[in-house]
Formats: structure tokens, sequence, C-alpha cells
């Protein structure tokens, strides 16, 4: 172990330029071409951010290229089948490749500064995700330029993307781009969660988390339980579209309405997933605005919890007119309605922080007056449309995208261009000059009342969503006129912003220190940030809104925080006792590399020739990504014990590898909970089939024979096992190696009797229930096939010495891995036995 | 230590948990019973029956978070979060259940 020259010299002696060098050393991205391996938060923060900006730029001139077809009736501007793609790329634009990494970016870019860290818990996967974005999203947005863009709307319904209907590629490049730019949401989900979590500033106990932290982390837990039905959803009507498994058709078991189903239990949390961390940005700012620290701490965490709940179950307030029962409605219109409780209980924390406070105005709070104005419109006619009567006669119409504006851009856009004016002295380190801050924000917020709040109107007036024109007798054009010229002015108004944003860079002041007067650890560090963020870590004894940033930002840039040293030219920050918030670990960040980039181009390349059929490519590909992922698992971690190490002010703690509660481990966690419910929704999807599609009961039942099943379970259980022996015996200091032998052996075993039920299956294009049959035993083949990899993995680090008594991590993964893929496997072998037996009773449905 | 075990995160959901149980089955009972066509009353009273027990179960959360929660900042938000778990079972649940089940 090496220490550089500072190391364990009294505060007094150490020098905060010498320190920031070493730290610039160790933690800098490299020019040039090197930027492109950054695996920094702050770096990639900020890629999210500028990609999803120009995301947005784009969805915005398809928003344009809409108001122009619309703006007077018979138009010849646009055919039909330009003006779907447009639309439909529109708000798959808007909803999965602006408003979501814009979220992410915002969130990787602030947390670790807020809470007193020096990065994301999974730099490289962080790293990945963005690359799985940035590729994802221009395979979807270039596909418009060939004229194949997805064109049956940003929720796909099926019959309309099922491939009678749509023959072309257009709904495969949505569901196979929009897939891959998911995986991005869910790496980074998990990574949010595990960060919140586990890598705060010492001291900093649950109760003392800056408040956008409980946002963001209920946020990253929605996505991890929203996006798994539609990834499922999208993987099935890719299958029955590629492969004619028929989920989704009634004429062979399947049933259109369980798209929607799957779609919504995703779309209606989307729409909270993208309010929530915007809300999170608001309640930083009210207290700094309103001089008083946020009144209500406890109750906005309790009521982001239940938002967080109630938001799932209110998917099917989307499908009122599809002939859901009375009882089954009432359930989702009344839950529809209780969301609307927590919400108000955010909006009340703020009015009564200004009320306690002594309020001042500045841009920010322009912002947020304007989020106040359009957000509050859009919840009361939410609150309409969850009113079943009032949504069977607006369902569909102009009135319905009013509202789904009013929530979004209101919800969204405007707390995010008020976060935008507050933090951009800290991301530039130059003062806001807002010159043209506030005409930018009349220009939008006149406009987007003008376009928007005259699609009520045409709501009202009968005009359906998605028409690509109108004959002109109903009474819609002269609103539509007004609506079209509220989108150009809206334009105008973001145009002005972006000229704002290019003066404020070339023109501004240095910013001080902490320009608000905030009172949160973002202030305290330099600006703008450096790559490592804080050159020492705080100690928190307050509520993390409540410190003196000026002051502890001198300190800690001298180095009198923990970590104030640096060591081994390794990347370092403190992990923490979740609850306790003491420093239980040492985390020690991998280096900055090209691997994540290099995987995700692959996966690109895999994504890009299932587009194009070429599968024995895709299976190629994906053999190659798995090797990548076990190629990059070879340089992680450390190579010798080191017990605890010196962080400061007296304490020591061990690296992460031989912690009990390293990140890894509840990263896997969190990744299985999401697994768990693709899992779920696969069979609930089973279920609903059965119990409501036409067709059934099938012409032949799949059975997986009880001889089979046994076997696959005693298989199951046996690698479960050695990954039990394996750890056993690495902790008594023995060789796990023949119990690594013994777990591959298993597991080979169970794809052989997997492979065997498969293809002993009718053929599961014949109808639904074998084609779930076959996607329940290929899901347990699959996880038998990444536990071998993870086993093969173990064996390499074995040999390579990055495993031992203490560092027992990775068979620690191991296990858990084989414990959920056992306990999943034996479920899904359950229901594999239990379907064909209640197959046959569909029969006797009225 | 074990008064901080991260296991008592937990507690914050336990109550929504429950209404997301209630729900489960509630909505899942109902498909079935229409699917199959089972005599109403005693359906209904199963339903109801199935409410009830998660109303108890939740009454039961509140009894044991007060024996197991030290005071601190994790109760206070366990029993607001608990309190909002109670009401929104009976109000998204008992209402509906008095509406035509199958229709």
């Amino acid at each position: 172990m090496t220490r550089e020259k500072d190391a364990g010299a009294p505060p007094e002696a150490r020098d905060p330029i010498r320190l920031h060098k070493a730290l610039t050393r160790i933690w800098g991205a490299g020019p040039g071409r090197a930027r492109l391996s950054s695996t920094n938060h702050s770096v990639l923060g900020m890629r999210f951010m500028i990609t999803a900006g120009v995301f947005f730029l784009i969805g915005g001139i398809l928003a344009m290229i809409i108001r122009a077809q619309l703006s007077t009736p018979q138009s010849a501007f646009l055919g039909a089948e330009t003006y779907s793609q447009i639309f439909t790329l529109h708000g798959t634009v808007m909803m999965f490749l602006f408003a979501i990494p814009m979220l992410e970016g915002l969130a990787g870019y602030m947390l670790p500064k807020l809470m007193g860290a020096r990065d994301l818990a999974f730099p490289r996967l962080t790293a990945f995700g963005y690359w799985c974005y940035l590729f994802g999203g221009s395979i979807i947005v270039l596909s418009l330029l060939f004229g194949v863009a997805p064109d049956s709307g940003w929720f796909m319904y099926v019959p309309l993307s099922s491939k009678p209907h749509s023959p072309g590629v257009n709904s495969d490049v949505w569901l196979l781009g929009i897939t891959f730019v998911e995986i991005s949401a869910l790496t980074f989900a998990t990574t949010l969660v595990v960060s919140i979590l586990k890598i705060r500033a010492p001291g900093m106990t649950l109760g003392r988390m800056p408040i956008f932290a409980w946002y963001m982390l209920v946020t990253s837990l929605m996505i991890i339980l929203g996006f798994p039905p539609l990834i499922l959803g999208s993987i099935l009507l890719e299958a029955e579209r590629a492969f004619g498994l028929p989920f989704f058709d009634p004429t062979r078991g399947g049933s259109a309405l369980l798209w929607q189903h799957l779609f919504w239990i995703f779309g209606h949390p989307e729409v909270y997933i993208i309010f929530i961390p915007a809300a999170g940005v608001l309640s930083t700012i009210v207290p700094v605005f309103a001089r008083h620290p946020l009144v209500g701490y406890r109750a906005i965490v309790a009521a982001l919890v239940a938002f967080g709940f109630l938001s799932f179950g209110i998917w099917a307030h989307h499908m009122y007119t599809t002939g859901i029962p009375h009882m089954a409605l009432a359930f989702f219109s009344l839950a529809s309605s209780l969301v609307v409780v927590p919400t108000a209980i955010q909006i009340f924390a703020w009015l009564a922080t200004f009320a306690h406070g002594r309020p001042r105005w500045d841009v920010p709070m322009l912002y947020l007056f304007g989020f106040l104005w359009i957000f509050v419109m859009g919840g009361l006619t939410g609150v309409m449309v969850a009113m079943v009567p009032f949504d069977l006669q607006a369902h569909d119409t102009h009135f319905v995208v009013a509202h789904m504006h009013y929530v979004l851009v209101g919800g969204f856009v405007f707390p995010l261009l008020a976060g935008l004016y507050y933090w951009l002295p800290l991301a530039t380190g130059r003062a806001s000059r807002f010159t043209l801050a506030r005409p930018g924000f009349w220009l939008i917020f006149i406009g987007f009342n003008l376009t928007f709040f005259m699609m009520h109107l045409t709501g009202l007036l009968g005009m359906p969503r998605r028409v690509f024109t109108y004959p002109g007798h109903e009474g819609w054009m002269w609103l539509n006129v007004l609506s079209s010229i509220g989108g150009m002015v809206l334009t105008m108004g973001f145009a002005v912003i972006l000229a704002d944003l290019a003066l404020h860079a070339r023109f501004g002041r240095r910013a001080r220190r902490d320009p608000w007067e905030g009172g949160t650890l973002d202030w305290a560090i330099p600006r703008p940030p450096t790559f490592y963020a804080f050159a020492s870590l705080p100690r928190i004894e307050t509520r993390a809104d409540r410190i003196d940033p000026r002051e502890l930002g001198r300190e800690l840039a001298a180095g009198e925080g923990y970590l104030g040293d640096t060591r081994n030219g390794w990347q370092e920050t403190l992990g923490i006792h979740v609850t306790t918030g003491e420093a239980d670990q040492v985390i020690i960040f991998p280096r900055q590399s090209y691997e994540p980039l290099v995987t995700a181009a692959t996966v690109g390349l895999t994504v890009l020739a299932m587009l194009f059929k070429l599968y024995p490519v895709a299976v190629a590909g994906f053999f190659v990504v798995s090797a990548m992922f076990v190629f990059r698992a070879q340089s992680a971690g450390l190579r010798e014990d080191h017990g605890p190490l010196p962080i400061g002010r007296g304490e020591a703690v061990p690296p992460h590898t031989e912690a009990e509660s390293s990140p890894p481990l509840l990263a896997l966690v969190v990744a299985l909970v999401a697994d768990g419910t693709i899992l779920a929704s696969l069979i609930y999807a089973g279920f609903y089939n059965w119990l409501v599609a036409a067709n059934w009961p099938p012409p032949e039942l799949a059975r997986g024979g009880l001889i089979p099943v046994t076997l696959a379970v005693a298989a199951l259980v046996a690698a479960s096992g050695c990954a039990r022996g394996a750890l056993a015996a690495l902790g008594r200091g023995g060789n796990p190696v023949p119990w690594i032998g013994a777990g591959i052996f298993a597991g080979l075993a169970v794809t052989g009797i997997v492979g065997a039920i498969l293809a002993g299956l009718p053929d599961p294009r014949s109808h639904a229930h074998p084609a779930t049959v076959f996607m329940l035993v290929g899901y347990i083949g699959l996880h038998a096939y990444v536990g071998l990899l993870f086993l093969v993995s173990n064996a390499l680090r074995y040999r390579a010495s990055y495993l031992s008594a203490r560092r027992r991590l990775d068979l620690r993964l191991t296990r858990v891995w084989q414990d959920y893929t056992a306990v999943s496997g034996i479920v899904i072998l359950l229901v594999v036995l239990a379907l064909p037996a209640l197959a046959p009773l569909a029969e006797g449905r009225p | 230590m074990k008064e901080q075990a991260p296991a008592r995160l937990l507690w914050m959901v336990a109550g929504f948990a429950v209404w997301s149980s209630a729900f489960i089955v509630l909505y899942s009972l109902q498909g079935l019973g229409c699917a199959y066509g089972w005599p109403d009353p005693a359906y209904r009273l199963v339903l109801f029956a199935v409410l009830g027990l998660h109303l108890g179960a939740i009454a039961l959360l509140f009894r044991r978070s007060r024996e197991r929660l030290a005071s601190g900042f994790l109760r206070p938000v366990v029993e607001l979060a608990l309190w909002a778990a109670l009401v929104a079972t009976l109000l998204t649940f008992a209402p509906a259940l008095l509406l035509t089940a199958c229709r």
C-alpha cells in the first residue's frame, strides 16, 4: 500500500492545492477521446442531461410539425402515414428519451453532491446505461429518416401494432429500441437506490438526508417495479411479431387487452416517476427562497411512500372504456382520486414553508409559480378524468391530450427550469445573468396555456386524438389555429432560454460559493464541480439542508474531513450503515474504462441484428455480451486483504471487498426485485389469458411432465447448495473450486432438463398456453445460464487471487443468484404443473 | 444494533404492502367470480371478509410498530404511512364492493 505525500500529515500541514492536484490525477476523465471512457457521475450526469435536451429539441420539432398539420382543416402538409410516425415519435421521444433520462441525469449529477459522496455506487454501470440510452434512442429517432419510425402511438396498442396490421419494422423499432433504452433506466435506478442507501456522508442518518434523496429513492424503486411489466410486454409482443407466439392474438387464446394492462401498469406510475423528482427539485428550492427549513419533512416522506404505492393502483383508469366491470372500475377510480392527497400534502408543505419564512423573489421562483399554476390545473382535470362517467365522454379526445400536457409540462418542465436556474451557478461556476430568463418564462407560460388550454375545448367539442386531419365544419378550426400559434410562442420561449444559456456560458461572471444561501452540501464543493466533488468528506450532525456550506466548504477543501488523503491511487468514497449513518467501509471504485462503451455498442449491434431478423448474429451477440460481462468482472476488486483502513478522524473501516454489507450485494437484491417483477408479470399474463381470453381451453395442453420437473427441481436445489458450499469453504480458508465445479455441473443439468422440457412442449405458436409455458421454462434456462456465468467468473477470480476468506463478496453474490434461481424455478415449475389442470376449467366460463 | 437493522426500513412500506395485497386479491377474486359466475351474496361476503382481514392486518401493524420501533425519525413516518394505508384501504375498496360486480 502506498500513501501520497500528505497522508498522515496533521490537518494544518495539508496543502489544499496539492490535494486537489492529487485527486484530479486520480479522478480526472482525461482529455479528448479519453473522455469516452469516463465513468464519473458529473460527466455522465451532464451527458445524460445534454442528450435528453437534444431529444427534447427533436421532440419539440415534431410537436411543431403536428401543430402545423392541425392548424387548418384538410391540410395537405402531411399524409396519414407520416403523421402517425411523427405523433408516435413525439410521444415516445418525450416520455422515454427526454423525461426519464433527464431526471436520471439530474439525479446522477446532483445526488452525490447533495449527500457528501464522491461518486455513485456503480460508475461503470452508469456509463453502460448512458451508452445504451444513446444508442437505443438513436435507433428510434433515426428510423424516422428511413421512413420506418414507430407509427402505432406511443403506447403501441395491439392489435394495431401486431404483425397483421403493422407488417413493417416500425413496431419492432419501438419494441426493441425502448427495451434497449430501458436497460439504462433499470441500471440507473439500481445505482441510485444503492447510492442513496449506502453512499452518504458519515452521520447522515435517514432523517438527515436531503429531501431530494427521499424523492429519488421512491422514484428509483418505482422504476424498479414499474418498468419490468413493460419490458416483459415488449418481449412478448416482439416474440409474437417475430416468431408467432400468440400472447395477444384472440384467435389463439391471447388477449389484446393484456397488452394494455402490461403497458399501463408501467405507464401510469411512469407519470409519477416523471413528476416526483421534479417535486423533489421544488422541495429543495422552496426552503431556500422561503428562507425557512422545509415544513413537514416527515409528512412528505410518508406522502412519498403513499404516492409510490397508490400510483400502481391506478393503471386501469386508462382503460375505463374497455368493458371492465363497475366494481373493478371503482377500485381504480377511487385510487385515482386518493392519489391527489399525497400531492396536496407536498403543495401544502411548500405553502407552509413560505408562510413561515421570509420569501424572496427570483427567477427560479418565477418557474415555481408557473409550475403551481399549470400543474394544479392539470391536477384538477386529472380528478375529472379519474371519474368514470366523465372519462367515458372525454376518452381519446384532445381533452386528455391537454390534461396530460398540463400535468407533465407543468409537473416536470417548469420545475426542471426552476432547478436549471437554481443550479446553473454550481454547474458552470458562473453567476446567472437572467437577462433573458424572464421573457423566456413568459413566452413559455403564455405559449403553453394558449396551446393546450384550447385542446380542452376541442376535446370537449369531440375532436379525437391521433387524427391527421378534420373536415373543418365542427367548430374546431379557430381553436386549432390558436393552439398552433401558442405552439410557436412556446417554441420561441425555449429558444430564448437556449440563448440565455449561451450568454450565461459566454459572459457570466464568476459565481461565489453558495450564491442562494442554500444550506445544502452541493454548495460546499468547488464551482464548477471537480471530478472528485469533495476533497474530503464531511461529517453531518444536523439535517442536511441546515448546514453552512461556506465554512464547511473551506474545511473540506483543506482535507479536514474524511478521506482527506489519497491512497494507492484509489478512487475512494465512504460507504455507511443504512440506518445509523456511520461509516462501515471504504468503497474503492474501478477506474475509468472503455468497456461500458464497447459492451453497450455490442448490445446495440445485437438489437440491430434482431431488428433486421439476423437471428444467428443476434444469438452470437448475446454470447459475446455475456463473455464481456465475465471479462469486465476480472479487473474489479482487490487482490489482497487489507483489514480496516484509516479514514480520518481516528476511524478505520475495511474496504468494501471485505465489508459485510457491500453495495453490490444490495444492488443484486434490487435487481432481483426487478427480475421477480418480470416473472410475476409473466405469470399474471398466463393467468389473465386463461381467465379472460377467448378460444380456451387450448387444443393441446403443455405438460411439463412430472419426472423432468422433479429432476429440474433437484438440479436447482443442488446448484443453490453448491453455491452455499463454496461460500462456506472459502470462509474456512479452504478451496471453493470443487464446489464451484459441482455448481457448474448442476447448472448444466438444469439447462439440459429445461431444454428437454421445452422440446417436449406443443408448438408454442399454436396457442397462448404453450407459448406462456415456453417463456416460463425459458426463464429458468436463462437464469441457470447466468448462474453459470457467475460460477465461471468465480473460478477465474479465485485463481487470480481476488477471493479470500475475508473477500467473499463474489461467492455471496453467486449464492443470492442461485437461491433466487432455485426459488423462482420451483415456483415456475409448480405453475407449469398447475396450468394444464386449470386450463380445462376455462370451458366453464359463462 | 438490531434496533438499527436496515430491514427496519421495510416498516415504512408495510402498510401499503397490505393495501397492495388487498388490491391484488380483491381484483383477482372479482375477476374469478365474474368469470365463473359465483353466486352474489356469498361472493360479496367473501370480498368483504378479505377486506376485513387486510384492515385487521394494518391494525396489527400499528400495534407491532409501537412495540418494535424506538422513537426517532422512523417511528412517526411509519405511523403516518400506516394511517395513510388504513384510510386508503378503506376508501379504495369499501365503497367499490357495494357496486355491481360483473357488469
